[in-house]
Order: C-alpha cells, then structure tokens, then sequence
C-alpha cells in the first residue's frame, strides 16, 4: 500500500501545512479498453496530437496509455485493459538521475517536473521503468483552429524537454485555492484530474491517502490490490485492483490435469 | 628486444622537428578535408538547435542511441594515454619511448571530442553549461550530486586536464631545442611555452619528478573516468545496465580500444613523417603482446557481464540478452561485433609474424576499433528497447539518421585534426625520451655471446 | 631498482649451490614442528569428517570451513600466480620469491578434498540464480573437476619449475627421491627451452585456470545460496582479493624462509619493494570492486539488493566488513603509499600480515552470511541472520587446514631449496656493475 506524505514540519514540507497524498484506484476489472481517459488527458493537458507517423517513429506521447494484453486463441480470445500512467512513486527511480534537480518530490506526495529547469537529458525517461516519461522531440504544432482548443490553465511545453503525467496538477491546485478561498475543506471526490473525470464505469477513482474516508482507501481494501512493478520497491501511490476472471475456477482445474 | 640502430642527438633533432618547420602539401590539403567533415558536422549541430532532437533516431523508450554510443567509444579511446604513458613509465618498458606523446595527444583529443556529445544530445545544450557548472548563480540550486550525469563532467574534465598537464611537463624539453634551433615567431613561441628550460641539473630532475608524480596520481584518474561514464548506465535500475561489472569491462574496453587506436595511429605517423629509425616492427609487437593480455582480460569481462546477467535467471534480463543475440538487427551486429572484436584481433595477434607487419597490424587494429564501437551500441541500445514486459513497446530497431552518422564521422575527423595539428606544431615524437634511451643501451657479454641490456634506473 | 645479488653479496654460482643444497636436510627442533603440525591437521580432518557424516548438518554449521577453504584458495594457491607474473615480465627482483610462491601451491591438496566434501553440503541447486541452468550434477562434477586441474597444474608447476635444483640435488649429494623426481634431466639447450616455455605456458595456465576456478568458488559457494544477490562483479571481486592475498603470503613466507632458513644472501629488499608495488595495486583494486559491487545495489534501492547489503555489508556483519576493509584496504594504503616503507623488508611484511588477516576476515564474512541465509530458492532474503561466533569444531578444521599446509611445505623443503637455485644462478650470470658517468650502475640484460 502506498505510504504517507511528509509530515508538517520536515524538509520538504517545512510550513508545516496539513499535507495531502495524492492517488489513485484503477479498477482493471471495470476498464473497458474505450480510451476516453486517453483523448480526456490529451486535451486537458495540450498534449499534441499524435498521427500515424508519431506512431510509426514510436514517439506518440500518452501521458496514460491503454496497454492490451491478449489472452487465449481464436475463437475465445479476450483482452485485458491496463491504463499506465505515471505512478507518482514516492520512492521514484527517475528523481536522483536528473543533473539539474528537474524532478523534485512534492509535499503533497507528486512527483513534480520542473519544465522550465529541463534540459533534456532523458536520463530521467531511460531509467522509469514504466515508460510513462516523453520527450519533446520537435516543437508542437496545432494547425488552425485547433490552436483555440488549448487549455489556458496548462502550459504548452517546447521542444527539448520531458513531460509526463502531472495527476492534473492545475486542477489539484484550483481545488486548493478554492479551498482557502472559501474556507471550506476539499471533500473527497472534489478534485478530479480529466482521466478520472471522463471514464464511464469509473475504473479510475482520484483521492487522497490521507483522507481515512476517501473513497480510494475504502477501494484500497479490495483483495484484488496489486501494485504495477511493486518489486521494485519505488512505492508508486497508484493502486491496480486485479480483473475478476470468472472461469478462475474451471481454468485452473484445467491445468491441473 | 629492440633493434638498435646508432641514433646521434643531432640526426634525432632534425627529424623529429623537421615537420614542425616544413609544412608539404598534403597538410594542407589533410587539413582542409578534415576541416570540411569537421565543418558538416557543426551544421549538423545546428541544423539540431533549430530543429530539435526530431533529427536523430531517437524513440520514446530509446532516448540514448549512437550519440552517447559515440560518447562512450571515444572516452574509451582516450585511455590510450595513460596507459602506454603513464604504466609502461612506471614498469620502465623501454618499447614505449616513441609511443608515449602521440598516446597522450590522442589522448586529449579523443577525450575534448567525447566530452562534446553529452552536450549536443541533450534537449536543450545551451542551458546546460551554465547549469551543469557547480556554482547556484543566485538561484540556490546547486547541480544534482546524485546523479551520475554530475560525476561525468568532473571525471572527464579532470582527467582531460591531468593529460594537458602530462603532455607539457614532457614537451618541456623538446620545446627547448625547437626553441634554439628556430627563428622568428617560432622561437617567440617556442621561447614563450619552453619556460625557459636549459637543461640543467636541477631542472631536468624537477622535469622527471613531475613527470613521475603525474604518472603515479594520473593512474587513479584513468581507472575512475570510463567506471564514472560506466556508472551513466550501471546506476540506472534498466534490465541490462543494472550491472555492478561495468565499471572494469568498460575500462579494460577502453585499454582495447585506445590501445589498438594507438598502434592505429603508430602505422599512420611512421607512414607519413618517415620515422623508419624510429618506430619500429618491434614495437608493433611490444604493442601486440599488451594488446593480447588486454584482449583477453576483456573477454573474461565480457562473459563475466554475460554469463552473469543470465544466470540471474531474471526473466527481464534474460530478455535483453536474448535480444542482443538473436533478435534483428543484433542478430548480425553481435556476431560481427565479436568477431572483430575479439576474434579476428586474437586470431591475428598471437603470431609473432604478424605483430611485426606494420600493414597488418594497421588494418586489424582498426577492425578491432569497430568492434569495440559496436559493442557499446549492443550494450547500450538494447536495454532501453525492451525494459520492461509491456505491450506497446513493440521492442523498436533503433533507425539510424543521416545527421547520426555524420556526427560520428565528424568525431573522427575533429580527433583527426587536432592530432595533425599538434604534430604541425610539435614534435609527435618525443625526442628526450628517444636520446635517454639510447643513453641507456649496454651490452654484457655472457659466456661468448654479447647479450644487450639496459641500465637499470 | 637494482638487481639483487649483488647488493647483498658476490657470490658464485657454484658457491650458491653448495650452500642451499647443504641445508636440506632438517632435525630436531624440524622434525617436532613436524610431528605436531601432523597431529593438528589430523584432528582437523577427523573434525571434518565428524561434521559430514551420520546426518547432514544445516548450512550453517559449515560457513567457518568453507571460509577456510576460499581463504587458503585466495592466498596460498594464488601465490604461484605472482611467480608466473615475475617470470612472464622478466622480473629479476622476483627470483628470491618465486620458489616460496610455488611451493605455498601445495595448499591444493588440502583445498581439494575439503572443497569436494563441502560441494556435497550444498543445498538443492535446481532454480537457484547460477550459470549451470540445472544441468546434470551441477555444480559438484563441473567444480570438482575444476578444483581437481588446478591442484594438478599447482603440482605439475613446483615440479617443473624444480627440477634443475632436483638435478643439482642428485648430482651433488646422491639423493634417490631427487634422482627419480627430476627424470633425468641434463641441461641441454634443448631441455632448458622445453623448461622455460614450458613454465610460461603452465603460468598462463594457472591464472586463467585460477580465475576460472574462482569464479565459481565465488558464485556456487556463495551467490547461489542468498536469494536476490545479482551481481556480475562479486566473482572478479573474488579474484582480485585473492591476487592481493597470495602476494601477502608470499611476502610472509618468504619472512619467515630468510629468517629460519638463513637466507640473507639470497633474499634482500628487492623482491619486498617490487612486491610491495603490486601489493599497494591490489588494495587499490580491492577498493575499486568492493565500491563497485557496493554503488549499484545501494543507488538503485530495489528491496532484494538492500537486503543483500544488508546481509552481506551492513547489517549484523558490518563488524566483519569494517575490519576486513580497514586491513584490505585503508591501512595498505596509508602504509605502502610512503616509499620507505615500500623499500623495506619489514614494512611489505608487515602490511601482508594485515592483508592475510583482512582476507581471512572477508572470507568468514562471505561464506558466514551466505550459509547462514542459504536456504529454499527464493527472490529476497527473508531474515537477516546474525553472526556465530566460531565453536570448538570450527576452530579445529581452521587450524587443521592451516598446519596441513605448513606440514606439506616443511616436508617439501626437505627435498627443494628454499630459493630457485636455477634462477638466482640465471640472474647472476645475467647482470653486472658497471661505471657510467659519475656513478656505478647495475646492468641487466635483456636477451630476446
């Protein structure tokens, strides 16, 4: 299970403010495979749009992609949806290797990249082990109008440097203001990031770790947990629940015999 | 072991200074080709600046390819150096006396043209001097220490000084009588750099000290630079570089292949200044010998990495070798790798005839080169192509682009370059350590036969 | 650096003959040495077999006797190796050691049977991270047969290399056991460059043979046995420590030979400073692996390779690891960096006394850990377990292996001088003083 962010008062959280840990339950039993968190992400965090070439030179950016994995021969073929995004790992392989302090780890528990500060090295991309780090190859271009479907909240990056999922930090930090703003808490469910926000059997569920009540850490529960890459002890914040498969039974007395 | 040949000091002065004073045709005509790659390449450069990365082979999970490769291969070559100089000056193996500048130079050079490609890879190069320094400029962020990338620089800007300092501690003296023997704005020059050497007592004992001190501290910093540039790969978690014997096998490639560069490069001085008296067939095959030892120390490294990374039986791992040797495009580049790698240099090295053919030893020490290139793109690449068992990886060839292939060849002619014009300039050969040695040269006379023999220092 | 003999003395070959053949024979206080070194490794054996036999015993029982065993294969039978090197360069300075480092490779018959009962005490081989990939009677034919050459290379190189002091024994004092062993020898040129090549090829032999042996020594009787440990350097790490150890106890016995065996003539400071360089080298390398091995686990933190460290460096065995690194490393360093202390007979000595002590340290720490963890195949080490102290029984197969090693020595230089007789005669033959300029210089010669 993920663990806590720092606690007020440490190094990285020195004003000591009441701290979140950001997270997510991705319910792979629920995913459809129909990619609405794809196109929700891409247009919520102006990521350019990916044609068959950007395919074809393998350098399409996904900041979370939907990997299939086929199971069975034809005719009783199925197919087992993963949404990859980036795992936020509280112990993250790529925050060490970068030489300009590009990556830092937030008191909210995010793993933050600093676009400004990056160079470019991909040294960060080469060593997560979840291939959810894209480089800027060329600069991104939207032909006309499509200029006009920018997001304002969200910077356009330029060419030279690496992005990555940012769990929709613009809007973590709008819930954030709004709170203060408004003196009111942030109730679970209030911040939604778009992958979140468009999927129609609500295989991902946002919230916060700290938050006893939140709906991630009731879902949290389930036996079904696993974490995607866990033995590699980088202690990512997001938690897969396993796909229910409901010839488990007749399968496994199959391979037996 | 060596032929001697009576060598007086004045025969030795005019012809190892001789091309510091004449300049043929064919400098020039070198020069302007060389200049010319060298030139494709800095457009090359920009054309990058303006365009960005989009021109090179990169993917999204291969984000280091033949640039970094090139990197790798010439620090590797740049441990030429330390070893002929540095080593065989402390064991006192008298083969080493015409070989020992014209290694360090290669040296500085291989080492100047390396430290380039971290640069020019990156996303944006123009930040990254001024980041990369280890100076906050009011920022309060210092360079990330953790991270490997941050050791690279120190190591290579050491060692690329240490070697600078190397070289002039022992031209010192041989600036001295190009010095006295020219006129004019080369006896300002010569004058300027010579630092007033006259060749006495005291000063030719502090030349020899100095040269001994950096010989014994230069030794550490050879075997850290290229275990540092290994540690851009070993650091990383990646099935395939996550390897904790890099460090050695990077080194003890570096010795190959900056040793087989320097009898490379031996074949070509000996060719084009006409130093018959002086480089001789029997250090073509001192230099086999070492490289016999070095070749074989490598493979035993080479399969220690290998053998060792399979039996792991770590499904990814055993992954990545199983694409380095079976699958396309590895599937050829390994076997040719290990073949002119390893294979055709051993199968030719062990004959003693053969190590004295200056031709032959010209051409397999150059295949070996491409063999050693090759092997850091097998190490290199395929670990990135298929880290981990997810689906859209798809496991990519890596397409090499043209601006690639002419960057690499531009490495190779900036090195180029900048050796012939350290030899336009100076004398490759150093001709202190020539006279010193044929001062040394005694006979004994052993029952009836006259053995020779050298004094021991 | 100067050649040897002729700063201790000038002496004809002749002379040197009939001085060290005189001394082979050894009584009184020799033969009581002997008699109670038997009784030690006896004892030792017994202890050993006790061990082995009724019922197997849990790894762990073990870990003391396969340090013993990986710490007399890291010094005693990695000695000849710096023999082979002195021969190969031509080091005249390395003549006086070459026959003391020979000889210490007698430790093979001691090594191989302890080597071979203890591949029995292995636990299951089959899924285990090891490069045999489960096939048949793996590891125990493949090291068996390994350890087997080697000791059988470390025999064929003290006979070789001994045969013209065999001669010389037979000729001048009519012994039958040096008559039979040195085969008729007469020193024809012919005989002379089968010898010589002869014991170059067996040298090259014996290093790639060694390395070999312990790359396995290294992984089947440590890395297989600790779940999670990756590393592809730990055998080279071996291999270099051992190098750095059989220089150290070449350097002790020969100590110990000029004291005893009177050998002042023969053994001045030359092969002490030569040594010395290779032994500064060593601990430099000794650092270099240890840090290799060390930085990737520790940067990367997966969970299987911290414990790994844990286990093996940082946990209940730091104790081990500290010292073995301040006597490996730290204090070789500090000492042999000061050239008067290089250039001495006692400063080498010295820091080869710690070197020998360092290595034997390092070896407990390896095998200790490791067959005290060993157990069912796994991917992480579960418990990390605390160091034993040696019992009664540990400490009899220790000492036990020890005096049968000194035993075989004491015995074999009842029939071979102390020193190469051949090669100190060569070296005399091969060097002169001479006037050049102000001063007087030894001459050597490099005949092609």
């Amino acid at each position: 299970m993920a663990e806590v962010a720092p606690a007020p008062g440490t190094v990285q959280n020195p004003a000591g403010e009441e701290t979140h840990q950001w997270g997510m339950v991705i319910d792979i039993d629920r995913c459809t495979g129909c990619q609405a968190c794809v196109i929700a992400c891409q247009s919520e965090n102006n990521i350019p749009i990916n044609d068959e070439r950007s395919f074809v030179q393998h350098r399409a950016k996904e900041w979370i992609r939907i990997e299939r994995y086929w199971e069975g021969t034809f005719p009783n073929v199925k197919a087992r949806f993963l949404p990859v995004l980036c795992q936020h790992c509280q112990n993250a392989p790529c925050e060490p290797v970068c030489p300009v302090y590009a990556i830092y780890h937030s008191s909210d528990g995010l793993n933050v990249q600093v676009y400004n500060r990056c160079v470019g090295t991909r040294y960060c991309g080469n060593n997560c082990q979840w291939n959810v780090r894209f480089f800027n190859f060329s600069e991104n271009e939207w032909p006309e109008p499509l200029g006009s479907q920018l997001n304002p909240d969200v910077t356009v990056r330029t060419k030279g440097l690496i992005e990555k999922c940012t769990f929709c930090i613009h809007r973590i930090q709008r819930g954030k203001r709004t709170e203060k703003r408004n003196g009111q808490p942030l109730r679970d469910g209030d911040i939604q990031p778009a992958c979140a926000q468009a999927c129609p059997s609500d295989a991902i569920v946002f919230g916060d770790w700290k938050d006893s009540n939140s709906r991630i850490n009731r879902l949290a529960r389930d036996p079904r947990h696993y974490e995607l890459l866990g033995e590699l002890g980088a202690e990512p914040v997001v938690v897969y629940l396993k796909k229910v498969d409901p010839n488990a039974v007749e399968t496994a007395a199959a391979q037996r015999h | 072991m060596q032929e001697r040949r009576e060598l007086s000091p004045t025969k030795i002065n005019q012809d190892l200074l001789r091309f510091a004073f004449h300049t043929p045709l064919w400098f020039w005509i070198a020069a302007i080709v060389l200049g010319c790659i060298f030139g494709a390449g800095l457009v090359s450069f920009i054309l990058m600046l303006i365009f960005g990365l989009t021109l090179l082979g990169y993917t999204n999970i291969q984000l280091w390819g033949i640039l970094i490769t090139n990197f790798v291969f010439w620090v590797g070559i740049s441990h030429a150096g330390v070893m002929i100089s540095a080593i065989l000056r402390l064991t006192q193996a008298e083969w080493r006396r015409p070989v020992t500048r014209a290694a360090e130079v290669l040296t500085v050079f291989a080492l100047a043209t390396a430290a380039t490609f971290p640069l020019i890879h990156t996303g944006r190069p123009w930040r990254v001097p001024y980041w990369v320094f280890p100076y906050d400029f009011g920022r309060g962020i210092f360079p990330d220490v953790r991270s490997a990338l941050i050791w690279d620089p120190s190591a290579i800007f050491t060692y690329l000084s240490s070697s600078a300092m190397f070289i002039y501690v022992a031209l010192v003296p041989d600036l001295a009588i190009a010095r006295d023997q020219s006129t004019g704005w080369r006896r300002q020059l010569y004058g300027l750099l010579a630092l007033g050497f006259r060749g006495t007592a005291r000063q030719w004992k502090l030349q020899t000290i100095a040269g001994i001190l950096l010989s014994g501290l230069i030794l550490p910093v050879f075997v850290s630079v290229h275990s540092i540039v290994s540690w851009d790969f070993a650091m990383a978690i990646t099935p395939g570089w996550h390897s904790s014997t890099f460090p050695p096998y990077f080194v003890i490639g570096a010795v190959h292949s900056g040793v087989s560069a320097v009898a490379t490069l031996m074949a070509i001085l000996r060719w084009i200044f006409h130093l018959e008296d002086y480089i001789t067939p029997d250090h073509f095959d001192a230099l086999g010998r070492l490289l016999l030892v070095v070749v074989n120390t490598w493979l035993f490294f080479f399969l220690l990495d290998m053998v060792f990374g399979i039996g792991t039986r770590d499904p990814n791992e055993l992954a990545i070798w199983e694409l380095r040797i079976f699958q396309q495009p590895f599937n050829v580049l390994f076997p040719v790798f290990f073949i002119t790698g390893y294979i055709i240099p051993m199968g030719f090295w062990v004959f003693k005839k053969v190590r004295r053919n200056i031709k032959i030893m010209f051409w397999t020490s150059l295949i070996a080169n491409v063999g050693m290139w090759l092997e850091r793109y097998i190490i290199i690449v395929p670990a990135v192509s298929d880290k981990r068992p997810f689906t859209f990886t798809w496991i990519p060839v890596y397409q090499v682009q043209p601006i690639e292939v002419i960057l690499v060849l531009a490495s190779f002619a900036l090195v180029s370059l900048g050796v012939l014009l350290f030899a336009k300039f100076f004398p490759i050969i150093p001709l202190f350590d020539i006279k010193e040695g044929q001062v040394l040269k005694q006979e004994i006379q052993v029952g009836r036969v006259r053995v020779p023999g050298i004094i021991r220092e | 650096m100067t050649e040897t003999a002729h700063h201790h003395t000038v002496h004809t070959p002749a002379e040197a003959t009939r001085d060290l053949l005189n001394r082979l024979t050894v009584t009184g206080g020799g033969l009581l040495a002997i008699i109670l070194l038997a009784i030690l490794a006896v004892a030792g054996a017994v202890r050993l077999i006790l061990l082995a036999m009724p019922e197997p015993e849990p790894p762990t029982s073990w870990g003391y006797a396969v340090a013993i065993l990986a710490f007399l294969m890291s010094t005693a039978q990695a000695a000849p190796i710096l023999a082979f090197a002195t021969r190969l360069a031509k080091g005249y300075w390395g003549i006086p050691l070459r026959r003391a480092a020979d000889l210490l490779g007698l430790s093979g018959l001691v090594t191989t049977p302890l080597f071979i009962i203890i591949l029995f005490q292995l636990p299951d081989f089959h899924g285990r991270t090891s490069t045999w990939n489960d096939w048949p009677y793996a590891p125990h034919l493949y090291d068996a047969v390994a350890i087997c050459l080697l000791t059988i290379t470390n025999l064929a190189i003290i006979w070789l290399t001994s045969v013209p002091d065999l001669a010389a024994a037979r000729d001048t004092r009519g012994s039958r056991l040096a008559s039979f062993l040195a085969m008729g020898w007469t020193g024809t040129k012919r005989r002379w460059n089968i010898l010589t090549t002869g014991t170059i090829l067996l040298g090259s032999f014996y290093l790639m043979w060694f390395v070999y042996v312990h790359m396995y020594l290294a992984s089947d009787l440590a890395m297989a046995l600790v779940p999670g440990w990756h590393s592809s350097i730990f055998p080279a790490y071996h291999a270099v420590s051992s190098l750095q150890a059989g220089a150290a106890a070449t350097l002790l016995t020969l100590l110990i030979l000029r004291r005893l065996a009177g050998l002042e003539r023969y053994v001045g400071v030359d092969p002490f400073w030569g040594a010395s360089k290779l032994l500064l080298g060593t601990s430099l390398l000794f650092f270099y692996f240890t840090w290799s091995e060390f930085i990737p686990m520790w940067y990367g933190r997966l969970p299987y390779e911290m414990n790994v460290l844990g286990v093996l460096m940082f946990g209940p065995f730091l104790p081990l690891f500290g010292l073995s690194f301040v006597l490996n490393f730290v204090l070789p360093f500090a000492l042999l960096i000061w050239n008067p202390i290089r250039k001495s007979i006692m400063g080498p000595t010295f820091v080869a006394m710690l070197i020998l002590t360092g290595n034997f340290i390092d070896r407990v720490r390896i095998y200790l850990s490791s067959w005290s963890v060993a157990g069912p195949v796994g991917m992480s080490i579960e418990v990390w377990p605390p160091i034993r102290p040696p019992a009664l029984g540990d400490l009899a197969i220790i000492v036990g292996a020890l005096s049968a090693l000194m035993l075989l020595y004491l015995l074999a230089l009842r029939v071979v001088p102390p020193v190469s007789l051949w090669e100190h005669k060569s070296a005399l033959l091969l060097t002169v003083e001479r006037r050049f300029i102000k001063t007087e210089v030894a001459v050597v010669a490099k005949p092609r």
